[in-house]
């Protein structure tokens, strides 16, 4: 028998135990190249490891492209993508869509101009082109949005004046694209066929409502106004009682009072005012003469004939004042009559003060003497 | 809408004093057929309208444009006019846009008009005979004219009170002051 020698025999033996382990690796892989068909069968793992595949291409492409020609062929991409999709009836999910989405915009962000980017403010436009694109869109030759004829014109250049070239205008529109605006508006007064512009009249002047000097609504100047709390009139007789607060204005003259009685002539015919009684209080009678001076006269009860057209002050004691001068009575009986012409009388059974300016200043040796002075008191 | 009772009013100064005239009561005969179960302001007021009114004033009716002239011996005294006038109960009556125009014996037409009342909305009191403003009153003369905030008017009395932001004015009160004040005219 022929023998082998032993390191042949050792060698064949080393050649045929790896065998059965060379045999199960090949069938392992086999098995593992189909798992990776089936997964790569799967769209969406496709499109994940296609995206990762493209991107670091397309990453190094974009930075010698324009960011919005970026921005375009990104665009057209996916469209294309999710047409084809579409087609093969395979929808992407939402999920790596936005991923994708996510990450593209990503890295557009670094390379578009912060400009273009920026947040808009409150009241702005978002910005839905880069300022690029923007200011390319606006150069001479290219497409313009079509203005209709009712939007506000923008003024236009007269005829001799020079177009600016595209840069000059590139350049504003680079800072703030051209937004339409509302403008200026014109309010114009509508045609009246009815009425021609003749025929309108001319505004008139306006006209005083009161001749008064005061300017007091529908005060004449020989009229009384009383006014009151309340009132009571008597319809068979004329006569009224005002109370509260009475104030009666006539002329320059007025009067104070809480009561204010008057009794109209009761005959048939008369129209005067037969008394009239002010009481309540403390009754102030204020006039300004025409000489400019105050008079004053005070009393608990002022009591005015019609006939006569004298008042009479009594009681409190009564008090006139007439400018500088004063008739002051100390009893309480004290009367002060001031007649129908502007005399005055004063009665009482005590003595009454009554203090009378003279003229001249202090000095009495001045050539102005009682005469003078009197001649002016109660006028 | 205008009612002629110059039969009852010949002796009235205001058209409603009409409402309320004792006299008036008396001549009707339609509260002597009442029941003896009627109440006392039931029988005061069927005493106090005239048959004829209350019969043309029921209770809850509403009566539009109301106008109610009054005559002296066949001359018109005055005339009432009202745009409403309800009677809300037996002793209320309601009444808008009362305008009391009251003549003189002198004159012919507008002329005569002595007097004018004038009230948005009024209230009259037929027991009482009293004719209360609910809103601002005014009322003119001639001589003057007065405004205030409520009027009262006593139709028995003819007596007649105003309450609140009395406003009086006389036109020429020449007559009623001391001559020496007629210089600052």
């Amino acid at each position: 028998m022929k023998t082998f020698p032993l390191s042949l025999n050792i060698l064949l033996l080393a050649g045929l135990l790896p065998f059965p382990a060379f045999a199960q690796d090949k069938a392992d892989a086999e098995d593992s190249s189909s798992e990776v068909k089936s997964i790569l069968a799967d769209p969406r793992l496709r499109n994940m490891l296609r995206t990762v595949k493209e991107d670091p291409e397309a990453a190094a492409k974009s930075l010698q492209e324009d960011p919005g020609d970026l921005v375009n062929s990104a665009t057209a991409l996916f469209q294309k993508q999710i047409k084809d999709k579409e087609k093969s009836g395979k929808i992407p999910s939402t999920d790596s869509m936005k991923s994708t989405a996510g990450q593209a915009l990503e890295k557009l962000k670094g390379m578009i101009p912060s400009t273009a980017t920026s947040s808009p403010g409150p009241g702005e436009v978002p910005a839905t082109r880069s300022a690029v694109q923007a200011a390319k869109a606006i150069t001479p030759g290219a497409s313009q949005p079509s203005v209709s004829a009712d939007m506000p014109a923008v003024p236009k250049p007269p005829g001799n004046t020079p177009v600016p070239s595209a840069d000059v205008l590139a350049i504003p529109a680079i800072a703030e694209p051209p937004i339409p605006s509302i403008g200026n508006t014109v309010t114009t007064v509508p045609n009246t066929p009815a009425l021609a512009a003749d025929d309108i009249p001319a505004p008139k002047p306006l006209k005083a409502k009161s001749k008064s000097a005061s300017g007091k609504k529908g005060k004449d100047p020989g009229s009384m106004e009383i006014r009151s709390r309340e009132a009571e009139m008597n319809k068979e007789t004329g006569n009224m009682v005002f109370r509260g607060d009475v104030f009666v204005t006539y002329t320059t003259m007025t009067i104070k009072s809480d009561k204010l009685e008057v009794f109209m002539d009761g005959e048939a015919g008369a129209d005067g005012l037969k008394r009239a009684i002010a009481s309540g209080g403390m009754v102030e009678i204020k006039r300004i003469n025409p000489d400019g001076k105050t008079q004053i006269a005070m009393a608990r009860r002022a009591d005015y004939d019609g006939v006569t057209k004298d008042v009479i002050l009594s009681g409190g004691p009564p008090y006139l004042q007439d400018g500088g001068s004063f008739v002051k009575t100390s009893s309480q009986d004290s009367k002060i009559i001031l007649r129908g012409n502007g005399k005055y009388e004063i009665t009482g059974s005590e003595r009454n003060h009554i203090v009378i300016p003279m003229k001249g200043g202090k000095s009495m040796n001045n050539k102005l003497g009682l005469k003078e002075s009197l001649g002016n008191f109660g006028q | 809408m205008t009612y002629t009772f110059s039969s009852f009013l010949r002796t009235t100064g205001f058209a409603l004093l009409m409402f309320v005239s004792p006299s008036f009561g008396q001549e009707g005969d339609s509260a002597e057929g009442k029941e003896q179960s009627t109440s006392l302001a039931e029988s005061v007021v069927n005493s106090a309208l005239p048959p004829e009114l209350a019969e043309m004033f029921p209770i809850g009716r509403e009566f539009k444009g109301v106008s109610i002239p009054s005559y002296t011996e066949d001359v018109l005294k005055s005339v009432m006019t009202a745009s409403l006038v309800k009677r809300v109960s037996e002793e209320y009556l309601d009444l808008s846009d009362l305008v009391v125009k009251v003549y003189s014996g002198e004159g012919e037409g507008e002329k005569r008009t002595e007097t004018i009342i004038r009230m948005a909305e009024a209230e009259y009191h037929l027991l009482d005979g009293r004719l209360i403003s609910k809103t601002k009153s005014y009322i003119v003369q001639p001589e003057f004219t007065m405004e205030g905030k409520q009027m009262i008017f006593e139709t028995s009395t003819q007596n007649m009170k105003m309450i609140g932001d009395v406003l009086v004015i006389v036109p020429d009160a020449g007559n009623f002051t001391p001559d020496f004040l007629d210089d600052e005219k």
